[in-house]
This record gives structure tokens, C-alpha cells and sequence, in this order.
């Protein structure tokens, strides 16, 4: 369930990025040929270098449910700490507003 | 209308079975209007009469050419009902010569309505069997009806006007035709169609309340799993390249590792035009004993699950701390 959630979220964020940057990436491609080449590149680049981690936890062997754990414990340290700071500032405004 | 009984009474049927006319005008009441003719509920009813004045030879009698018959129908026969009278009568010669059969009628809505007098003027003609010459004759007939309470009496003149081409009258059918139900068995439908309407949104309202309990009552999860996963099915998830490709090749990545699509993807690329592929290591863990696997990977994952787990601790007490307003970032 925790890596069908995990995995959901990952998708909807890849779309929403995917909806956002494309007219930019289509503005670039048809104004500035090259540097829409030199953007592939570095994709290209990132695409081989982040191809190791699979590969290397391929080998050390990690189990799956290991994995969905360390990805929820950090999506967890980077997200809730953010909605609870947002809650905190959203309160505190409210305070010196209220009359 | 009398227009349309003289011509009723003009045609000449030269079928004996002139009451097949009633079936065939149903049969055609039922093509066209099949609704109506089934809506229509008839009730018939008969009642004796009493020919009080009628002469083959009327010029003996004191009053000639009055022909007067009485009819005798109970009261609660009208009550609420819509009716009309309906007779066929045959008029003859002094000396016994068959007039053609006239029909008459009288409607109403109620009996309260047709208390009083009413004439009906009515011309016969005479068809001679054997030839002849055609002779008419003109009549009224009056009605005179009343109602003790109890009954209502129906009276009928027939008066030739004293003309002393006399004619007698005999009442061949007779019969007082209710049609359509009664007020209180109406309005007893229309309760009846309410309560059964209401029956049946009361039934729907159940089984959807029903539908409801069961859903909320239902602890199976068997197939959240699924409808989880499908709900994200219908993004696209394709490298278009640029700039969104660079922004989410991390993001493929941890999905991919998450989902477990590329833990066995082997790492090929080409240096100097020369292809070199690496075998992931499932080849080395997949010939190797299970029981090697689940010790190996018990204390590679309890060492580092340990850590995680003592860093999440931290990371909650911190956030029950209402004076840390620190928010956590990755550094990329």
C-alpha cells in the first residue's frame, strides 16, 4: 500500500512537472536550437549517471521493501516538516492580523 | 345529434345483424383510441317500464297520437356517476305496419342535472317493403323526469300532434348506461396510485441506503491496492526532453526503484562507440542459497534500517517542538 502511495506521488509529480516545462522545452527547441542540445546532453549525462543507483542496489542486494522504506523516510523528512512550517507561518499570520 | 340519428336511421342495413355495428365501432374505438376505450367503464343496467298510454288505434283513445311510457330506476344508480339513457323504440301504423326503430337518448352528468323536461324532436319515415311512397312523420318526445328520493321516474311522450296518422310506440331496448367510476372509487385510485408510488421511492431509498451500509460496513481492502495504482495510469510519464527531463530524471529514478520496475536492469551504454554492459546483480543473487540471501540481507538492512529509524525518531520530536521552525531541504 506504502509503495503503491510512494509510487503514485512520483507519477503525478513527473506529470505535473512534464505539464509545466514542456511549452518551455517546445519555446526553447524552436528559438534556441543549441542550447536545447546542450540541455539534452545534460539530461543524457543524468540519465547515466543516476542509471548506477538501480544498478548498484542490484548488487548490494537491498530488498524492496527496504528501498520503499528509505524513500518514505525521506519524502517523509522533506514533505511533513514543510506542511508543518506552512500551518506554523499560515497561524502566526492569522495572530498578528487578528484584531 | 339528430342529424346524425336520422342518418343512423336512413341506412339501410341490409344485414339482420345490425347490432354488429356496436363491436365494429368498439373494434374501431380500440385502434385508434385503444387507451380510452379501456380507460371507459361501462355498467349497464335494466329496469322494467310500464307503457302507461300506447294505441294501435289511438283514434279511440281520448288523447290520440300520445304514445307515454314510464321507466323506474333507483336513485343511488345516479349517484356520482355519469350516465345517459338509451332506447330504441319502434313506432307502427294504427293498423300494425312496422315503422323503422328510431334511437334516442338522454345524457347527463348527474341525475340533479336532467330533473325537469326535455322535448326531443324526432321525424320517422316510412320505407314501404313492397314499394311505395315514402312518408315521414314528425314527433316529440318529451321527458319528464323526477325523483322521490328513493327512485327516479322517467316519462316519455311521444305526441304526433294529434294528427290521427296514429302510430303506437313500443320500447324494444332499454337501458341506463353508467360510465366511468364512481367519486370515492377515483379518488380511492389516485390514494392508492400515491401509496404505491411512495412505496416504490421508499424502496429505492432503501436499497440505496442499503448500497451505502454495505459499502461502509465492507473491510475489504483486497482491491485498494489496485484502484490505487490505477488512478495514476493515465499519466504520461514519457521523456520529452529539455529541461522536464532533467528536472525529473530523479524523480524516474526514485519511482523506478520504488516500484520495483528497475532492481534487475542491467547498465549498458556506449564508450567510443563501443557498447559496454554491466549484468546487474541479480545474476550473483539469484544462483546464490536462500538462506546466505536472508542472513546477508537481515544484517546489511537492520544496520541501516536501525539508523533510519533512529533519525525518524529525531526528526518527530523535532517536530513537536512548537519553538523549531526549521524546515528540512535537500541539497541537490
Amino acid at each position: 500500500m506504502i509503495n503503491s502511495i510512494l509510487s503514485g506521488i512520483f507519477n503525478l509529480i513527473i506529470s505535473l512537472v512534464n505539464l509545466l516545462l514542456t511549452p518551455i522545452d517546445a519555446i526553447i527547441n524552436q528559438f534556441i536550437p543549441s542550447l536545447s542540445e546542450v540541455i539534452n546532453v545534460v539530461g543524457n549525462f543524468f540519465t547515466y549517471v543516476l542509471g548506477f543507483i538501480p544498478w548498484i542496489c542490484s548488487w548490494i542486494n537491498f530488498p524492496q521493501w527496504f528501498i520503499t522504506f528509505t524513500i518514505g523516510y525521506f519524502t517523509f523528512k522533506l514533505t511533513v516538516p514543510l506542511a508543518i512550517h506552512t500551518v506554523k507561518v499560515a497561524l502566526a499570520w492569522y495572530d498578528k492580523v487578528k484584531p | 345529434m339528430r342529424r346524425f340519428f336520422t342518418w343512423f336511421n336512413n341506412i339501410k342495413i341490409r344485414y339482420k345483424s345490425k347490432r354488429f355495428i356496436v363491436p365494429f365501432i368498439f373494434i374501431l374505438g380500440f385502434v385508434f383510441f385503444p387507451k380510452d376505450v379501456f380507460a371507459l367503464d361501462i355498467h349497464f343496467y335494466t329496469s322494467d317500464y310500464v307503457v302507461i298510454n300506447s294505441c294501435y288505434d289511438c283514434t279511440s283513445l281520448s288523447a290520440p297520437g300520445v304514445a307515454r311510457v314510464r321507466f323506474t330506476y333507483p336513485t343511488q344508480l345516479f349517484q356520482n356517476l355519469e350516465y345517459r339513457f338509451q332506447f330504441d323504440t319502434q313506432f307502427h301504423y294504427y293498423n300494425t305496419t312496422q315503422l323503422p326503430t328510431t334511437h334516442i337518448g338522454l345524457f347527463g352528468a348527474n341525475i340533479e342535472q336532467n330533473l325537469g323536461e326535455y322535448i326531443w324532436k324526432g321525424t320517422i319515415k316510412e320505407f314501404p317493403p313492397n314499394g311505395g311512397v315514402l312518408r315521414g312523420y314528425s314527433f316529440d318526445a318529451t321527458w319528464t323526469q323526477t325523483t322521490n328520493g328513493n327512485n327516479v321516474f322517467t316519462e316519455i311522450y311521444f305526441d304526433n300532434h294529434e294528427s290521427y296518422d296514429l302510430f303506437s310506440v313500443v320500447v324494444d331496448n332499454y337501458s341506463l348506461i353508467t360510465t366511468g367510476d364512481s367519486t370515492s372509487d377515483v379518488i380511492a385510485g389516485i390514494g392508492q396510485q400515491i401509496i404505491d408510488n411512495q412505496n416504490k421511492n421508499q424502496q429505492q431509498t432503501n436499497e440505496k441506503l442499503d448500497k451505502i451500509d454495505a459499502s461502509i460496513n465492507n473491510d475489504d481492502t483486497s482491491s485498494a491496492e489496485e484502484k490505487a495504482n490505477g488512478f495514476f495510469d493515465n499519466f504520461k510519464l514519457e521523456d520529452n526532453g529539455g529541461i522536464s527531463s532533467v528536472v525529473t530524471m530523479p524523480l524516474r529514478i526514485i519511482e523506478g526503484l520504488v516500484s520495483g520496475s528497475s532492481s534487475c536492469q542491467n547498465l549498458s551504454f556506449s564508450v567510443f562507440d563501443k557498447d559496454v554492459y554491466f549484468p546487474s546483480g541479480c545474476i550473483l543473487w539469484g544462483s546464490a542459497p536462500d538462506s546466505i540471501v536472508v542472513i546477508y540481507q537481515t544484517l546489511i538492512c537492520g544496520l541501516f534500517g536501525y539508523i533510519l529509524l533512529i533519525r525518524l525518531f529525531k526528526d518527530i520530536e523535532a517536530l513537536k517542538n512548537p519553538n523549531d521552525s526549521g524546515v528540512s531541504t535537500l541539497d541537490l
